[in-house]
Formats: C-alpha cells, structure tokens, sequence
C-alpha cells in the first residue's frame, strides 16, 4: 500500500478521535452548565416550605414501595422496619421474596406476623406463580405486605408487585437501599407539582453508604468509604449523578432512572407492560418504553429528577463483584439500546431521539469499546513506528486534564449544593482519586464494559450475578 | 493530492493547559466555598446568639405587669435591638430566629411575635423585596408576610396570583388564601393558570388549619372554564361535605377529563347520590379502566339488585382483570356471596362427597336477562338470600333422615316463616334448578294455605320427599359412583378396596351395574369386592360409634359457629371444613340440621334447636314471586333431571355421603 495514503488514513483516524473528543468535551461542558443552573433553580424554589406539613392530607396520593428481595434473610427485617419508618401516610410497603433459598420468608414472618390472605390474582398477567400473600396480624405493620413468589428474576419480582398493587405510584427499589425519611414526600411533591405535563416517573441520586453510620435504619453520619473501590464509586457517582442526570432532567432528556431509587406512575407502566423480564438492564429500558409510549400516544408528560440525597446504598467493595456489575450494566444498556433502535436519531421522539438515545449510544456504549481498541492499537502503532507521538501525548493530556477538572467541578458541586463530607481530608482524599481515577479505576469500568459487550456478542449466557452486601446492620 | 487537515498540538497542549487551570480554579473554589460555609454559618450562629434571648425578652415581657425599671430596660433593649438590624445580616438573621420561633409557639406568645416583627418594621424589608426582579426574593418575601400574618399585604400578594412565573404564581396562591378567609374565593375567581396537585394539597392544608373557616359555596365553580379549578372545587366539595350541587356533580362524570371524571364519581359515592346511577352505567364502557374501577366502587356502595344484571355484563365483556374482578366484588357487596371463589381451591376427600354451595362461580356468570330469575330484581334488601350451609345440610336431611336417624316428629313439624320461605324461593331462582331446592312441596302448600303459615316435614310430605329420592337411578345411591367415574383405572381398584370396608346396601345396584365392565381386571374385582360385601352386610354392624360421630360433628359445627368473620377466609383454608362457612349462619336459622341429628343422639342439653319456620304468605307480592319462580323454572327442572353428572343435581346426590361418612365415623 502506498505509504502516503496510509498515512493520511492514519491521520484521518487522529482526526475522527479528535471530534469524538472535543463532541464529548463541549456535550460534557454543556451538562456541567446545565446541572448548575437546575441545581440553583432547585435549591431556590425549595429553600423554604415545609414538606411534611401535608403527609397526612387527604388529598396526598396513595404510593406502594416495592422491594425484591432474594436470599436477604440477613438484613430483610432491619430493611423493612427502615422502610416502614418513612414520613408518609398514605403508603404501603411491598415485599416480594423472589424464590429466596435462605429463610427470608420466614423471618418476615417471624418478625411481623404475617399470615397469608386470599386476594385474586389476574390470570393473564405474565409474572412466575404466586405462593402466597401475606399481611401482618399488627395494626402497626398494616403497611407491610409480603409476595412470596416462585424465582423469576428482579424485573418479574417488580411486575408481580406493580400488578398486585392498587395505588397510583409504584415505587421499585432495592430493599437493601436506605430511604431518608422525607424521601416519600420529595417523591410525591415530584408527581404532583406539574399540572401541564403528566409526570411518568420519578428519580432521585443514588448516594454510597459504606462506612456510613446508620442506626435502626437511619443515617446518623455521613462518612467517607473506608474501601478505594468504594471512593472511586463515590467520585463516579457524584459526577454521574449531580451531573449527569441533573443536566439530562433538566432538559427533560431522561433516559434511565436509577433501579435503586425510582417510581412510576403505575398506570402507564402498566400500559407498557411493566419490566421486561429478558432484558438486565431493566430499570433503563422500562424508561425508554413508557417515554415511547407518551411520545407516540402525544401525550405531554416527563420524568422528575430529584438532586436531593435520598436514597443511600452499599456499593462493590470487591473487584470481582465490581466488574460483574459493571458487565451486566453494559448488557443493559446494549440489549435497551439495541431494541429501541429506531429511536436513534429520530425526530419524531425529539431531544430523546436526537440527543439523549445518541448519547448513550456513543459515550455510554460505544466509547468504553473504543478507548480499549484504541489502547491496543496505539501499542501496535508504536511498535509499528506509525503512531503519531505528539499528537498521541498532546490529546492523551488534554482529556486527562479534562478529566480531572470535569472531577473537581463535580466535587465543587457537591460542597456547594450539600456539603456532606465536612472533613477537609474526605474532600482531599476525593480529589485524589480524581487524579488516579484514569489509571486505576477507569480501566476496571472499561475491561467490564468490554466484557459485557463480548458476552452479549457471543451469546454467553450470563444473567444477573450475585451481589454480596455486608449489610448496614453491618456498618455500623 | 490528498490530504488530511492538519491537528495542530499546540492548540491540545493550551486547551490541556486550560483545564489545568480550571482545575485549580476549582480546587481553590472547593476550599473557598467550604470555609465561606463555615465562616457565614459561624456568624449566623454568634449573630443568633444576640439576638435571639432579645426576641425572648420581647416575648415574654408583660407590659401591664413590669414595673418602672422592667419598662425602661424594655425600651433600652428595642432601642438596642433596633440598632443592631440597621445590619442587613443581623435583620436576615433575626428574620430567620423569629420564623424559626414561630414553629415553636401559639396562642398569645405568637401574636406577640408577629407584633413584634411589625414593631421592628421587619415586614417593610420584605415588602422592599416584593419589587425585586428576582423571582426567588420575591417569593422569599410573600413566604415571609404570611408566616408573619401580615394582612396588610394581602392586596400586594394577591396581584401575582397570575405572574408567568410559576414560583411567585404559586406562592401568591398560598399566600392569599392564608392572609385572608377570602383569598381562596378570589383565586378561585380570578385564576388562569392550572392549579397543580401539590398546590391543591398544600392550599387545602392551609384551610386545614383555620380555626373557624367558614367555606363558600364551592359549586359556585363547578361551572368554571378552568378545568383545575372545576377539579379543584370537587375536591373542596368533597372535602367540606358541601352536599347542595348533586345535579352538577352527576353532569360532570361526563366531563372529558379523566381527573374530574374521577373526582365527580368519588363525591357521588361520598354524597350516596343514587340518582346518578343510570349516568355511571351508561358512562362506564367509554372509560379508562381507573374510571371504570371507581364507577363500580361507586355501584357496590349504593347499587341494589338493578345493577347486578349491569355488574355481570361488565364482569362478562370486561377484559382487564382488575375491573372485572371489581365487577364480582360489587355483585358481592350488593348481594353478599352471590360469587363464590374458584381460583386456586384446593378439593379436598370430603369435599368430593359433598355438593358445592349453593353459589355461582365467576366462570358461570350470565348476564342474560332472560336466564336471570326476576326475583332477583324484586326482593327487598331485608330479605336477601342467605344461602348457607344450613340449607344444604337442610336438603341432605331429606335423604339421609329416613334411612339413618329417625326423625322427631315434634321437631319437624315446625312452621317456616315467610321471609325464609322467600330465601328459599330466592335460591332456587338464583340457581335456576328445581332440584336443587327442597321442600318443593312444602313451598307449593304455601301458596295453596289460606292460613298463614305452613308446616314442614309432616309425616306424608316426609315420605314424598323419601320417595323423589326413590324415583332416582338406584346406582345414584351409592356414595362411590361419582368418585368412581373420576377415577383412573389404579384409583378405581383401589376404590372397589374401599368399598369392602365402606359400602353398604345401597352401594350393590351400583356394584351390579359393574359386573359388565370393559376392563377385566376391574370386573373381577367386583365380582370378588360384591361377594364380600354380601358376606359382610350378613353380619350386624356394631352402632355405638354413631353417636360418637355424630356428637362429633356437633361439636364441630358448634365451635365454628361464631368466629369471627375476619378469621373466616383463613379458616376455610386451613380447616378444611364445611364447618368454617359456619359464621355466617344465623343463630336462628344454624340449628334446623341439629334438630333431627340432636333428637336422635339425645343432646338436648346443648339448646341449639331454635326452629322458627314461618311464612308469610299473605302478601301478593310474595305469592307473585313465587308463581313467577314456579312457572319459569319447571322446564328446567326438566332438563336438569336429564343431565346424569351437571351441576347441582350430581353435587345434591353426593352430599349426603359426606353426613353419612362423618357419622360412621
């Protein structure tokens, strides 16, 4: 081959790293000046007012939080007294014990004196069978009601709950997740304060408990993860999360709503069929449904994001867990991307179809893919003699500067808006892992992105994996 | 030549050196901004600690009662205090402690405190901020005027009840009707703007807390172009029980927005608006299925036999599961038990003996006028059919009397009332087949006795009734026929097994009618199960443990009688009894059953007979229903004789085998 034209085809590939940078840099940019003026707004407008002066209001709609739980015998009865503790009144807590091997059923029973009550079941409704409905004998748990099913996974766990219940909003979290107290409150004042638009769907931030003192299911003080996998997280998070999403609400472009902390209107995830069940990515996919259904009902509607801090979980301290997570993440992510497809760049869906579905189709799947083709061919390059040293180390610097600032502006942030982690060693620690984070924890994410993608490829059967938590019993 | 455009590096290496300086700009914001926090929240707190034991002494100083030194540390100290807010951040700050305060305190000492924040012309600070430009002082300061109760700024406030922007809108909204009992009428008058959920629920929390609010009219604004407030003003009727716009309300299920539908229909069933029953109806089927759920809430609220020929339609066509599910629970609500439960029951051994209550299942439901009795349209609420255990046991007895337990003839000979009568009557309607009712001859003597009242269970009707049963196949006898025609050719084995030990007389005509059966092995096993048997039944049977079982079975149905009926569910599960269905048996009616097993067994010391038999026949109303009953069914009696294993007549043959059993023992 003609080594000028080898080398232009080369140069053309500097280039086409060039724009997906500097697109990824200006996208980046724009959501860090969106986030920060949604987060203003939002701080204003509720700076004053007291939430939970109408818990009680007979005008407040009627929510059902529905928590899956599988082997959970260790941390279920702490979890549930948690959940049954927030300030609300018109709620109700719903259990559903997905075909635990452990004795998760039966310590809920112990612990609340459940007995099993009839109630019809709808035949059609395509979920695994029910073993039975069970309903405390106390007065003070009447919230509570446990599903004890036969195994079908998260997603039909989450069905059998949001056909079973009979109120307007379905909450699905992980039962593991610690809820603040008024977080019901912020959930439903998300639901109702639209009256143009019909809300669909509500999502808030995931923060990271590990090594946070909580006691009888409250936080009692914020502190930084002792583990550096957890830290790395923590960082993550807080871009992705005070960021990210923020930036994405506030342009209405919501595309995922956390699977740990997320509700719906249940009429319309009803409509859409609820979860679906072949697919990991569930808690994405469902979001991408129900905004297609609106869109193409044209019904106005959209999804609330709350920045306030109110639903804390343990994340991965261990690698291994980490990557299987991260793995499945990117099977989600594909399988959802792959089966609404035709929203790509489709007008007809608008900033969804032409910003948000793009997005997540070049900088959430496709740029982990491309970084380690890219990683692997820049060694050979080298050792080829035709990698294009300046250049290579000039833009290498710039998006590690990049990131490391878009970092720092996370946790700046952070301390503006809530201020948790007070201990000026906590904050240092995190802009450290800002610094290391390309080196150390970046190529973790990266190798399981990978992974997940190669396995969906070659149809390697892999389902959700096992997430082993300590528990916050635990942590305290 | 081709060529690609050239990158330069040095435009990377300056945009790396940019974000450099971002970053550190940010690394230097991070530390500023924490330290700034903790400086002004610092300040705040030494600035609160001034201030706030001033506002107390402010408080709590009585004037009347301080003397002269008392009353010129007073003056000394608003002087003082005066002073001190010419600081803009210490005005802030005692604006917070006196908001702060006003959470903590009532009565007297909160007067005192919005005295307080005028005397010290706190609130001109915030009418101040009223002109600002920015939205969120604004709303900052309309929120701060209410919380002092500043009535004076009601007319300012009031004009941005329709601002564009949606956070001063919706503070003026809150903040009229908290400053003035009118407010919620003018902003229902004036407003342009939707009223969103949440301002609905915090504008009623705030006329929650009136303590003599006396509300207007709200169909005033039912008839609003703003649809929010129409729906607003449902809410507020509901809320306030204001029962005086029921034409309104009924007009508005036909509203097009779902909200308001909804809203509508909850006040109907609130308001017991019977009238709009034909509206709801005709309403339904053009529904969302939320719709259409609180409809039929509505209709088992105050729905009578009228609307079970709509319930039943709607659990036919209905295709969404919840609402066809309501549908059947409304039926039950304005009949109860007219539906049984099918789904998931577990069939036990006694109860493939025994005949199924006298119910229909969802699966056979009709909504077919002209199959559904006319009774059911007629009868009264005070005499709806209270189809029970009793009743079946009552028809088993008709069988099982004659050939077990001689019968008591000062027992039987009781009067039937009316009303129970006409449950009879009601059931055999209900069910739509002749021989599923006893006592079809004491119901015909009813009609005919110019008395009022009639006798059951005379001697002669006695025997007609022994001889119906007589007129039937005598195989039907036999308690193992309808077992043995379900069974598998292995569980048939094992039944003719049984039937060595079990069977009795009657039991041979359906052994002989076994002798020609197709598969050899089970031929010989009758042959051999019949001449065992025969030698058998040679022998006398020993007759003590009858009473035991029986006393048994007495007891049983004694102790279920009156448990509670939250436990009912739960036990018809886990007991696995007939007896469980008890609760629901009137006292008067539970010991009819009793009466001839009790005489028998010489328990009359358990006083359970109470048998009060009386009809009334006198009125035309009763004798209609029951030549309507009569006429409309005897062809279906027919049919139903014909059909050898169907329905009720298979299941009335087989109950007695589960008394029969239960008294073996």
């Amino acid at each position: 081959m003609d080594s000028g034209f080898f080398n232009i085809i080369l140069e053309y590939i500097n280039i086409v790293f060039f724009v997906f940078t500097a697109v990824l840099f200006t996208l980046f940019t724009i959501m860090g000046y969106l986030s920060t003026k949604g987060s203003l707004h939002y701080k204003n407008k509720n700076s004053f007012g007291d939430l939970s002066k109408v818990m009680a209001s007979p005008l407040a709609p009627s929510l059902t939080i529905v928590a899956p739980a599988f082997n959970e015998g260790m941390t279920i009865v702490e979890n549930i007294r948690s959940l049954l503790s927030l300030k609300y009144v018109n709620y109700e807590v719903m259990v559903v014990n997905d075909g635990s091997k452990d004795d998760t059923l039966q310590k809920m029973i112990d612990a609340y004196d459940l007995v099993k009550i009839d109630q019809p079941i709808d035949p059609n409704w395509k979920s695994k069978p029910i073993r039975g409905i069970y309903k405390s004998t106390q007065q003070s748990f009447s919230k509570l009601t446990v599903i004890d099913k036969e195994n079908g996974g998260k997603s039909d766990a989450l069905n059998t709950g949001m056909q079973l219940s009979e109120n307007q909003f379905i909450g699905c979290i992980d039962v593991d997740c610690l809820l603040l107290p008024d977080a019901l409150l912020h959930v439903v004042k998300s639901f109702y304060q639209r009256s143009e638009k019909r809300v669909i769907a509500v999502g808030g931030v995931i923060r990271v408990a590990n090594s946070c003192v909580i006691n009888g299911g409250a936080l009692e003080e914020i502190r930084l993860p002792k583990n550096w996998l957890a830290r790395f997280q923590l960082l993550e998070y807080t871009r992705s999360f005070l960021l990210g999403r923020m930036a994405f609400g506030r342009m209405d472009s919501l595309l995922i709503i956390s699977g740990a902390f997320g509700f719906f209107d249940r009429e319309i995830a009803l409509a859409c069929g609820g979860y679906d069940t072949h697919t990991v990515g569930e808690d994405m996919e469902i979001v991408f449904r129900m905004r297609r259904y609106m869109v193409e009902h044209k019904l106005p509607h959209t999804i609330e994001y709350i920045p306030d801090a109110l639903c804390w979980t343990e994340v991965p301290e261990s690698r291994k867990i980490l990557v299987n997570q991260r793995d499945r993440w990117s099977r989600g992510n594909f399988e959802t991307l792959y089966k609404h497809r035709d929203m790509f760049f489709n007008p007809k869906y608008g900033r969804l179809g032409m910003i948000s579905y793009p997005y997540w189709f070049f900088y959430e799947w496709l740029a982990p893919l491309l970084e380690f083709f890219g990683f692997f061919s820049i060694i050979l390059f080298y050792f080829l003699g035709i990698l294009n040293l300046p250049f290579f180390l000039a833009i290498t610097t710039m998006i590690y500067m990049y990131s490391i600032m878009f970092s720092f502006y996370a946790i700046l942030w952070e301390v503006y808006s809530y201020n948790e982690y007070k201990n000026v060693k906590d904050i240092l620690i995190l802009m450290g892992c800002a610094l290391i984070e390309p080196f150390v924890f970046h190529p973790i994410v990266v190798f399981a992105a990978v992974r997940g993608n190669y396995k969906k490829l070659f149809k390697i059967k892999s389902g959700w994996g096992t997430i082993t938590r300590k528990g916050f019993a635990k942590t305290t | 030549m081709i060529s690609a455009p050239k990158i330069h590096t040095d435009i990377l290496w300056d945009l790396s050196a940019f974000f450099v300086i971002l970053a550190v700009l940010y690394f230097v914001a991070i530390f500023f901004f924490r330290s700034k926090f903790l400086k002004k929240s610092a300040d705040t707190n030494r600035r609160k600690n001034v201030l706030a034991p001033l506002v107390s002494e402010f408080l709590f100083y009585q004037e009347e009662e301080g003397s002269k030194e008392e009353k010129k540390s007073y003056i000394q100290k608003k002087v003082e205090i005066r002073e001190l807010i010419k600081d803009p951040i210490n005005e802030m700050v005692l604006t917070e402690i006196l908001l702060d305060l006003k959470k903590d305190v009532s009565g007297d000492t909160r007067k005192q405190l919005f005295k307080l924040y005028k005397d010290l012309n706190l609130e001109l600070r915030a009418f101040e901020k009223l002109k600002s430009w920015k939205w969120q002082k604004i709303s900052q300061a309309m929120f701060e005027l209410t919380q002092m109760q500043v009535a004076e700024s009601y007319d300012f406030i009031s004009g941005f009840i329709n601002d564009k922007r949606s956070v001063i809108r919706k503070q003026a909204e809150i903040s009229s009707v908290t400053l003035d009992k009118d407010g919620l009428s003018y902003f229902l008058d004036t407003t342009t703007y939707q009223i969103s959920e949440w301002q609905q629920l915090k504008i009623l929390e705030v006329l929650s807390n009136y303590d003599d609010f006396e509300a207007p009219r709200f169909y005033r604004w039912l008839t609003s172009k703003n649809k929010h407030v129409v729906l607003f003003a449902l809410r507020l009727i509901k809320h306030y029980d204001q029962n005086d716009s029921r034409g309104s309300i009924v007009t508005l299920i036909r509203h097009k927005n779902n909200s308001i539908k909804l809203e509508a229909i909850n006040c109907i069933k609130q308001f017991y608006i019977v009238e709009a029953k034909p509206t709801l109806k005709a309403a339904f089927w053009r529904n969302k299925a939320n719709v259409k759920l609180a409809i039929l809430d509505t209709l088992a609220e105050f729905g009578d036999k009228e609307e079970i020929l709509f319930l039943l339609d709607v659990a036919n066509k209905e295709s969404n599961f919840t609402v066809k599910s309501k549908a059947l629970s409304a039926i039950n609500s304005i009949q109860p038990e007219y539906i049984i439960p099918t789904e998931d029951i577990e069939l036990f051994d006694e109860d493939a003996e025994e005949p199924p209550l006298n119910f229909n299942t969802p699966t056979e439901l009709t909504a077919d006028k002209e199959n559904l009795p006319e009774e059911i349209q007629e009868v009264s609420e005070d005499t709806l059919p209270q189809v029970d255990i009793i009743d079946r046991m009552y028809a088993a007895m008709v069988e099982f009397v004659p050939k077990e337990i001689p019968i008591n003839e000062q027992l039987v000979d009781q009067e039937i009332s009316g009303v129970e009568l006409e449950q009879l009557l009601q059931e055999k309607a209900t069910l739509g087949c002749i021989a599923d009712l006893p006592f079809e001859e004491e119901i015909d003597a009813a009609i005919n006795d110019t008395d009022d009242e009639i006798s059951v269970f005379s001697e002669e009707e006695q025997y007609e009734v022994c001889n119906s049963t007589k007129e039937l196949s005598a195989s039907y006898q036999s308690i193992f026929k309808s077992l043995f025609e379900k069974s598998d050719d292995d569980c048939k084995l094992l039944l003719l097994d049984e039937m060595l030990t079990l069977a009795d007389e009657k039991d041979l005509p359906f052994l002989n009618s076994l002798t020609n059966y197709p598969n050899p092995i089970i031929k010989d096993k009758v042959a051999f199960i019949k001449k065992g048997l025969h030698e058998r039944l040679e022998k006398p049977e020993p007759a003590e443990g009858i009473e035991d079982s029986v006393l048994e079975v007495l007891n049983e149905i004694s102790e279920n009688s009156y448990i509670d009926e939250s436990q009912m569910i739960d036990d018809v599960i886990k007991k696995e009894s007939i007896c469980a269905l008890k609760p629901r048996v009137a006292k008067s009616l539970k010991s009819m059953e009793l009466c001839f097993l009790e005489d028998d067994i010489g328990a009359n010391s358990l006083d359970l007979f109470d048998i009060n038999f009386q009809i009334d026949a006198t009125t035309d109303e009763f004798r209609s229903s029951v030549r309507s009953t009569e006429t409309a069914l005897t062809t279906e009696h027919e049919q139903a004789l014909t059909k050898e294993e169907h329905g009720f007549f298979q299941k009335f043959l087989d109950f007695p085998t589960t008394l029969t059993d239960k008294l073996n023992g």
